[in-house]
């Protein structure tokens, strides 16, 4: 494969390129491993479920289970819908996948992207043909058990023209480990398709966490994501990259629950390339104990009548939590309209004292305005997405106090 | 029966007295109207009532039913079946008004037929989908706020303005709702009003007047109230200094 040489080099070129954001991170420490043995999903269900993936579920258009860097199980159980491993994606299409290699996230971003290219393994290959629209969703779930392990698989999603479909993906960690998730997801929206991305994650208190996505949706296609975080951690950092073209929209929204030391910096950053084309990003933060969370948003607007909004809250709980939010709206045309609401702080006292009088006890009353906290209205999505959503926001107002 | 009784109560807030030496009390089945001027204390005897944490009782006691409740959490006195209907109820972002009433209701035992006549007699049903107060217009969060107050089935209420800044309509529709509420156990309540609308369908026994922090008048509520509307509060003033 002579033409993938050249990712490799790049790859090469970048493996000590300092992140733009977040903390840098020791690569060396971390190796990915091949874990032997036969693991049963069953028997971590409800880990599996606390990131929205259903073991049993006949609700899902197909499935891909990844644990450290070995492919469990990839199953497409819909017509006009391919999953498999990346590795098998390109022993089969080679060189025809080119064009959706590496071009939504750049491989030598940073040393993330350029150690996922040289030694990550695995990340599923999912394709939706041409007018496919498929109702239930797709879900494919990342697992980490190994101490001083590397994981860094590289999805790549391919919406052909006029299809749609909803991909669950969740992460977890099976256990307490020390390990680096690099998760590289490269989406590609056709003309007229939608895509509905859904991402949960649940971390164990030592691990680093660095997603690396990158987005195109073509003409009058249209992205919806939303990542939600109730989590340990030591440090995250992520910033998806949308490109919209010619009347294409996305919704972004994200959810981060922090605790204990904890240190996220989230974003992203949307370019409106095309004429007509629209976004708006919602991120909700949450920070317990000494945790931090650096939320970001960034649209460009470049092409004529161009909508971007920012809706960036943030709820601290404890008294040394921090939540710094940073909102950037940059016109690079006239004709744009790009706006911005932000805001930070704690609970209400007087919004809790009225629900007392209501005859809640004070937890009740804080549950409650967590739980009003998180809901950000999302667009139309599946039952079934929405179902899982609910109750996974409904998990995170319970623990969260 | 003497349902609740402040002796000589004193609040302060912010280190500032807002309340001083208020007597008043409510038998079984009274209705008794509170009236006085803007920042005369009226919010400030509710909160303290309540047993707000920013409002400190610094002097006098409160009875209910007989038991001295003042060192009593808030908590504590709502869960004995007293309350307030807030004068300004906060706006509840993502917080749909139909589930936080079901969640009130199955808390105090209410049933979902009389969650729905409440409904009803309020004509709030449309507003069930929307965020709690997010946007209502001022009648609307008077109308949400009695219904939501009703469906903790309370003994006793302060209802803070109920009929300021709303309708001749609404007023008919809140003081139904108040009726209900008496049906459905409500044993007393005071109402702060400026304009006292609501006796011309609720029956009123008696009427306290607060100017400057302290309770200057106090007597029959129509006799009250017509004084207040031919004369101001000025007649109370000159009256107690006679
Ligand atoms: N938390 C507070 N901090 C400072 N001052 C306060 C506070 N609460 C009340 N006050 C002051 O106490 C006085 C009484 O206020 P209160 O709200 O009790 O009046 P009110 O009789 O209810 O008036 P209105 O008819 O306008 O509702 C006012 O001067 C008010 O500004
Ligand atoms: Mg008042």
């Amino acid at each position: 494969m002579s033409w993938h040489n050249k990712y490799r080099e790049l790859a090469r070129n970048a493996l000590s390129k300092i992140p733009a954001y977040g903390t840098d991170i020791d690569l060396s420490q971390f190796a990915p491993k091949e874990t032997k043995g036969d693991i049963d999903l069953h028997s971590i269900s409800d880990i599996l479920e606390s990131v929205g993936i259903s073991v049993d579920s006949q609700n899902r258009a197909g499935e891909y289970y990844q644990l450290e860097s070995i492919v469990l199980e990839r199953l497409s159980k819909t017509p006009g819908l391919e999953i498999m491993s990346l590795e098998e994606a390109l022993d089969i299409y080679g060189r025809d996948l080119e064009p959706y290699f590496w071009k939504a996230v750049k491989v030598d971003t940073d040393k993330f992207t350029a150690i996922a290219e040289l030694a990550g393994k695995g990340g599923y290959f999912i394709r939706i043909k041409k007018g496919q629209r498929i109702q239930i969703p797709v879900q494919t779930c990342l697992l980490m058990s190994m101490d001083q392990s590397l994981q860094a698989p590289h999805n790549i999603v391919i919406a052909e023209e006029g299809s749609e479909v909803s991909l669950i993906t969740g992460c977890a960690a099976m256990r307490e480990t020390v390990g680096l998730h690099v998760g590289v997801t490269e989406i590609y929206v056709g003309r007229k398709a939608r895509v509905n991305y859904v991402m949960i994650h649940r971390w164990s208190e030592a691990m680093h966490i660095r997603p690396r996505m990158g987005v195109i949706v073509e003409e009058g296609g249209e992205y919806v994501s939303h990542y939600i975080a109730f989590t340990k951690l030591k440090t995250f950092q992520s910033m998806p990259r949308v490109v919209l073209y010619d009347n294409a929209r996305a919704y972004l929204s994200s959810i981060i629950a922090l605790e204990g030391n904890a240190k996220a910096d989230s974003g992203y950053l949307v370019e409106l390339k095309g004429s007509g084309s629209s976004s708006e990003i919602a991120s909700r933060s949450i920070t317990k104990d000494r945790s931090e969370i650096i939320a970001r948003a960034h649209i460009v607007g470049s092409a004529p009548e161009v909508r971007g909004h920012i809706d960036c809250q943030g709820l601290l709980l404890s008294e040394s939590s921090r939540i710094l939010t940073i909102p950037i709206l940059d016109a690079v045309y006239d004709n744009v309209m790009l706006t911005h609401e932000a805001a930070v702080g704690k609970l209400s006292e007087d919004k809790i004292i009225w629900l007392m009088a209501r005859g809640f006890r004070r937890e009740d009353a804080e549950s409650i305005l967590v739980r009003g906290f998180l809901r950000v209205d999302l667009p139309d999505l599946p039952p079934v997405v929405m179902s899982m959503i609910e109750n996974t926001l409904r998990i995170i107002a319970k623990s969260v106090l | 029966m003497r349902i609740l009784e402040a002796k000589e109560l004193s609040v302060e807030t912010n280190g500032k007295l807002v309340v001083n030496k208020v007597s008043l009390h409510v038998d079984t089945g009274e209705i008794i109207l509170l009236f006085g001027p803007n920042g005369s204390g009226k919010t400030s005897f509710t909160m303290a009532l309540l047993g707000h944490p920013n409002y400190k009782i610094v002097g006098g006691k409160i009875y209910f039913y007989g038991n001295d409740i003042t060192a009593y959490s808030l908590e504590e006195r709502i869960s004995l079946g007293l309350t307030a209907a807030f004068q300004f109820a906060p706006e509840l972002k993502g917080i749909k008004l139909g589930e936080l009433a079901r969640e009130i209701a199955e808390r105090h035992c209410v049933s979902e037929d009389t969650l729905n006549e409440l409904a009803k007699i309020l004509q709030i049903g449309y507003l069930l989908d929307r965020y709690v107060n997010v946007g209502f217009s001022g009648g609307e969060r008077k109308r949400v706020e009695i219904f939501l107050t009703a469906l903790q089935s309370p003994k006793f209420v302060v209802f803070d303005e109920p009929d300021s800044g709303v309708d001749r309509d609404s007023v008919v529709l809140i003081s139904k709702a108040i009726e209900k509420m008496f049906e459905l156990g409500l044993k007393g309540a005071l109402i702060i009003t400026h304009t006292g609308f609501l006796t011309k369908y609720l029956e009123a026994s008696r009427a306290y007047v607060m100017i400057n922090r302290r309770i200057v008048c106090e007597g029959p509520a129509e006799i009250i109230k017509d004084h207040i509307i031919k004369y101001g509060f000025n007649m109370c003033v000159m009256k107690r200094s006679r």
